[in-house]
């Protein structure tokens, strides 16, 4: 660590400095204490996991694939983004997704299936347009198993946002989900950058509410809350059905996950604790229009940047070892106004390839490949951040207008503590079921499995070597 | 209110009058000859929905605020409706939960002298205070356990701060509280294998979130401790009053705007072709459409009144789509040009929602007309799957583009099924207003309904809809809906007798929409669950 702050400052906006953001919003009181793990870096750093994810498919299939092969590769226009980032990328040629696609309303299933490599589920009766709104994963999604696998040992098990991912329009987003916690159980992509931040970097409990005094009126009150919050739960628990059983006690998970975060008590009243090396990102200290959820369509590069930031910034303090950004969504009813774009992406993806090869290329450019630049600045201990990093890129579809999800694009990228060699444009020269993949990411972090989620699958994939 | 039991008569359906189920209340009634395909299923807990959240504040605590709209995670769909029956709340959602409660609870303790009058001992007061809005909170009476431990805690946080803080404390665990959050539905077991009946207790909450999307009321509750809700006609009695009580129109709302799929977000329109199109413009148009559902059900209205009604209700910002006059800020009643739009599927947020950010989308109409009126799913792609399409249609018009579609076999069965009603609905544009031409060319909306019960020719929308508004299909899927927004799941086999009753009553009553919510409430559907 360098002691600067990570966060880098976008464009025009107001930034105040995290300490008066901190102070406008708090009344001076309040901050969760800080795990300033990295201090000394004298331990090896972890390795953590990012996935960022595409929607609706690259849009023009001859501009997606590099020229050339093994090291010796170039990107195709649409990646040209990364073309400076080769060194860290692995690019495979061809991933196959699978779903059931036997009926309309397909992309929530392609949806769901990306990151569990599970065919998903939705009622038999009603009709389509009931069904397409209930379609749920039927199994944990890669990053939450990993985050299962390593994210104990910190405050969050992981951070998972999304821009643009939520609905709108009328529409469903819980469909959209790629991130799920197990069956029915999808981690909805948070998109309020504030939310985010106040989880992460402030005592969120503390930080939106100021108390209407300097004395901190709140002192115990969230352990006293959520006891009551565990009591009832444990009532509930005895009395209702296996289905809502399931539900109670996720809702217990979620609570002792946030008691595990709560300061101790008497300790939550104060000044911000030191952080040490580790500095947090700094705010903007209004909701400008940029941050508006609704304003995806407009601000995206700006949201995404300041997102892939704040989630480099929390693993560099160790908040988090896993990250998921969800970048639009399956379907997708809004346009990219901050490309001049009217049409909504669902709209692109069928019927202007071209444009929705554009989406993609620029999507990529401000979301992977702003990471991977980023990636390579943060350092991490000696190395840079790049080198302890698992990461990839991934979309449901290749040919979105024919809602295909074979082939499957898939990048990787970083170092993954040594084990991932980079730098090479992998053609399995035929399908490898992307499962294979999912196989050999769960590896890289240590589970010693040969198979994950529901679909066939060859094994963990050779050329990683995990 | 009309019945359709034999029991009762037209204008003597108060209290006392006799209901089918009343001689056995507690078993299901048998519906003639019906035999149901299987047993009912369980019924999911549902968590409140976000709207439900706010209106319970506002019910509990006097004062309404949007902090659940604000704050909240988005409600989940299941069965076509809010209903957020399936999936979890995780630590990032009970966040949320945590801090719009810490926000509702820091403006309500401000009011806490409204909320307590006490005279005498303050301590008993607020012991009072917490039993009573707990029991509406929770919709049954609080235990002792709780009570005591909720009246600690108050005690304990006036020692360290003072009562204005120790009611702060006890409102914000209230808001989080999962007997507030959850609506279980576990019931109690019957003679009859596999079928339980709701306790009283969880069928007054049924009642008020299904009729007033909020909490009950003390008169409710009473009801249900004095056994009334066990008896069809005790809940026939409460179903009268409480849909004659103002926030019955929570439920038309909510249910009107989650039937036709408009949602509270802006869809995004090309500024260029809309410049006004706003998220002021669309809360008018979606408020409009929320008060025409609501006016024709609370005025008497029947099915064809919703379907094909001149009803609107048009502000200063709407007019120009609505093509009237208006300098009012509020929204007005006026009558439509029943020959132009009528009924719900015409409402400008409708068309809206279902219109493209440029041009109208006819097979999102078309298909929402088939999958949400008639209930019908498109017919399977072919088995061999549906090719590219790839024809030149750079200079073609959507109803050309259409056209040629169906000229392919692959593409024929579902374009078929859908384009003709979708090209029904060509007069509205993107927005949802009406107009005669598009690009110079007088717009041809004209086509043939099939595959119904009520087929035929039609020169456009309105002629489509006098003829759907005909169909026992409808009649049919229409009530299915409110079912499935009254019980929070999909209608299954063991449902069958109960939702074909339900459409009995519907027709019998002249198609009444009110008698619709009214017969779903005593229905064996609604006041049964399997317990299995």
């Amino acid at each position: 660590m360098n002691g600067k702050p990570l966060y880098n400052r976008y464009g025009a906006i107001d930034f105040a400095s995290r300490r008066n953001f901190l102070k406008a919003m708090t009344g001076g009181a309040a901050l969760a204490p800080f795990v300033p793990l990295l201090q000394a870096q004298a331990a090896e750093a972890p390795t953590r996991l990012i996935v960022v994810t595409g929607h609706n498919g690259w849009g023009e299939t001859d501009k997606w694939y590099p020229t050339g092969s093994g090291a010796n590769f170039t990107m195709g226009s649409t990646c040209n983004s990364l073309e400076p980032f080769k060194k860290d990328v692995i690019f495979f040629k061809d991933f196959e997704g699978r779903y059931s696609s036997d009926e309309a309303g397909v992309h929530p299933m392609a949806s769901a299936n990306l990151l569990t490599g599970s065919v998903a589920t939705r009622p038999a009766g009603g009709t389509i347009f009931e069904r397409q709104d209930a379609t749920r994963a039927t199994s944990i999604s890669i990053d939450q198993y990993v985050a299962k696998l390593i994210g104990k040992s910190t405050p969050h098990e992981s951070m998972v946002m999304g821009c643009g991912a939520e609905p709108f329009a009328a529409g469903d987003h819980i469909g959209g989900s790629v991130s799920y916690k197990g069956a029915s159980e999808p981690v909805v992509a948070e998109s309020d950058v504030f939310v985010v931040f106040n989880r992460f970097f402030a005592n969120a409990s503390n930080a939106l509410s100021p108390p209407s005094s300097k004395i901190n009126t709140r002192d115990g009150d969230d352990r006293s809350i959520l006891d009551a919050v565990s009591k009832n739960l444990g009532w509930l628990k005895g009395r209702v059905g296996v289905e809502d059983i399931r539900r109670v006690d996720a809702h217990l998970d979620g609570i002792r996950e946030i008691e595990k975060r709560l300061p101790p008590l008497g300790k939550d009243v104060g000044e911000p604790i030191d952080l040490g090396m580790c500095v947090a990102p700094t705010m903007p200290t209004q909701r400008l229009g940029v941050f508006d959820t609704k304003q995806a369509g407009r601000y995206l590069p700006q949201i995404v940047h300041t997102q892939i930031d704040m989630m480099l910034a929390a693993m560099a303090c160790d908040q988090t070892r896993v990250g998921l950004l969800q970048i639009g969504v399956t379907t997708g009813l809004w346009p990219p106004q901050f490309m001049g774009l009217n049409k909504t992406l669902h709209d692109l993806s069928h019927n202007f390839n071209a444009d929705m090869a554009r989406f993609t290329q620029r999507t990529l450019k401000e979301g992977f490949g702003y990471l991977l630049g980023r990636l390579n600045e943060v350092k991490d201990g000696s190395s840079p951040m790049m080198r302890n990093v698992a990461a990839f890129w991934c979309n449901e579809f290749g040919d979105g207008d024919a809602h295909q999800g074979s082939p499957m694009p898939i990048i990787a990228a970083g170092q993954a503590g040594g084990k991932w060699q980079t730098g090479r444009y992998i053609d399995f020269k035929g399908k490898r079921r992307h499962n294979d993949f999912l196989v050999s990411v769960a590896r890289t972090f240590g589970a010693n499995i040969t198979k994950f989620g529901g679909d066939p699958t060859a094994g963990p994939l050779p050329e990683l070597g995990v | 209110m009309v019945s359709a039991c034999t029991g009762g008569g037209p204008g003597n359906d108060g209290e006392g009058a006799r209901k089918p189920g009343d001689e056995m209340p507690d078993l299901p009634v048998q519906e003639g000859e019906c035999r149901a395909d299987g047993n009912l299923v369980r019924s999911p807990m549902r968590r409140l929905t976000v709207e439900e959240f706010d209106s319970a504040v506002e019910d509990l605590f006097g004062e309404r605020t949007t902090k659940g709209f604000e704050l909240l995670p988005s409600d989940e769909v299941t069965a076509g409706y809010a209903n957020n029956a399936v999936i979890t709340l995780q630590a990032s959602h009970v966040e949320k939960f945590q801090l719009a409660a810490r926000q509702i609870a820091e403006l309500a303790s401000k009011r806490a002298d409204q909320l307590i009058s006490c005279g005498g001992d303050r301590e008993k007061c607020v012991g009072e205070f917490i039993d009573r809005v707990s029991k509406r909170a929770f919709s049954r009476p609080i235990e002792s356990v709780e009570h005591e431990l909720f009246l600690k805690i108050y005690k304990d946080k006036v020692a360290k701060t003072n009562h204005v803080e120790g009611i702060r404390l006890f409102v914000e665990i209230l808001l989080q509280y999962p007997s507030f959050l959850y609506r279980p539905v576990v019931g109690e077991t019957t003679a009859q294998e596999g079928i339980s009946k709701l306790t009283k207790w969880e069928m007054a909450s049924r009642l008020s979130f299904f009729l007033w999307g909020s909490v009950p009321d003390d008169e409710l509750l009473d009801a249900a401790s004095a056994g009334k809700l066990d008896l069809p006609s005790g809940i026939a009695a409460q179903v009268k009053r409480m849909m004659a009580d103002p926030r019955f129109e929570r439920t038309l709302r909510a249910f009107s705007l989650q039937w036709f799929h408009v949602g509270a977000n802006l869809p995004i329109k090309n500024p260029e072709e809309f410049p006004d199109f706003d998220q002021a413009l669309w809360s008018s148009l979606r408020d409009g459409m929320a008060k025409s559902f609501s006016r024709t059900v609370t005025t008497g209205g029947d099915l064809s009144a919703v379907l094909a009604g001149p009803s609107a209700y048009v502000d200063r910002r709407t007019a120009k789509i609505y093509g009237v006059q208006s300098d009012s800020d509020a929204l007005e009643f006026v009558e439509t040009n029943p020959a132009q739009r009528g009924g719900m599927m015409t409402q400008a947020g409708v068309m809206a929602t279902m219109g493209n950010t440029e041009v109208s989308r006819p097979i999102k109409r078309g298909l929402f007309v088939r999958n949400r009126l008639f209930c019908q799913d498109p017919p399977p792609p072919p088995p061999e799957g549906v090719p590219p399409f790839e024809a030149d249609t750079t200079n073609l018009t959507v109803r050309q583009m259409l056209e040629a579609h169906r000229t392919k076999p692959a593409c024929k069965s579902c374009h078929a099924f859908f384009d003709s009603i979708g090209l029904a609905f060509s007069n509205f544009d993107g927005v949802g207003q009406y107009r005669e031409s598009e690009k110079g060319q007088t717009i041809d909306a004209s086509g043939v309904l099939d595959q119904t019960d009520v087929d035929g020719s039609f020169r456009n929308a309105m002629q489509m809809m006098n003829l759907i508004k005909g169909s026992k299909l409808v009649q049919a899927c229409v009530a299915t809906q409110v079912v499935r927004f009254a019980i929070g799941r999909l209608e299954e086999g063991g449902d069958k007798c109960s939702v074909e009753a339900t459409v009995r009553n519907f027709e019998s009553s002249g198609q009444s929409m009110a008698e619709l919510f009214s017969s779903v409430a005593l229905s064996n559907s609604f006041r049964f669950t399997g317990s299995k």
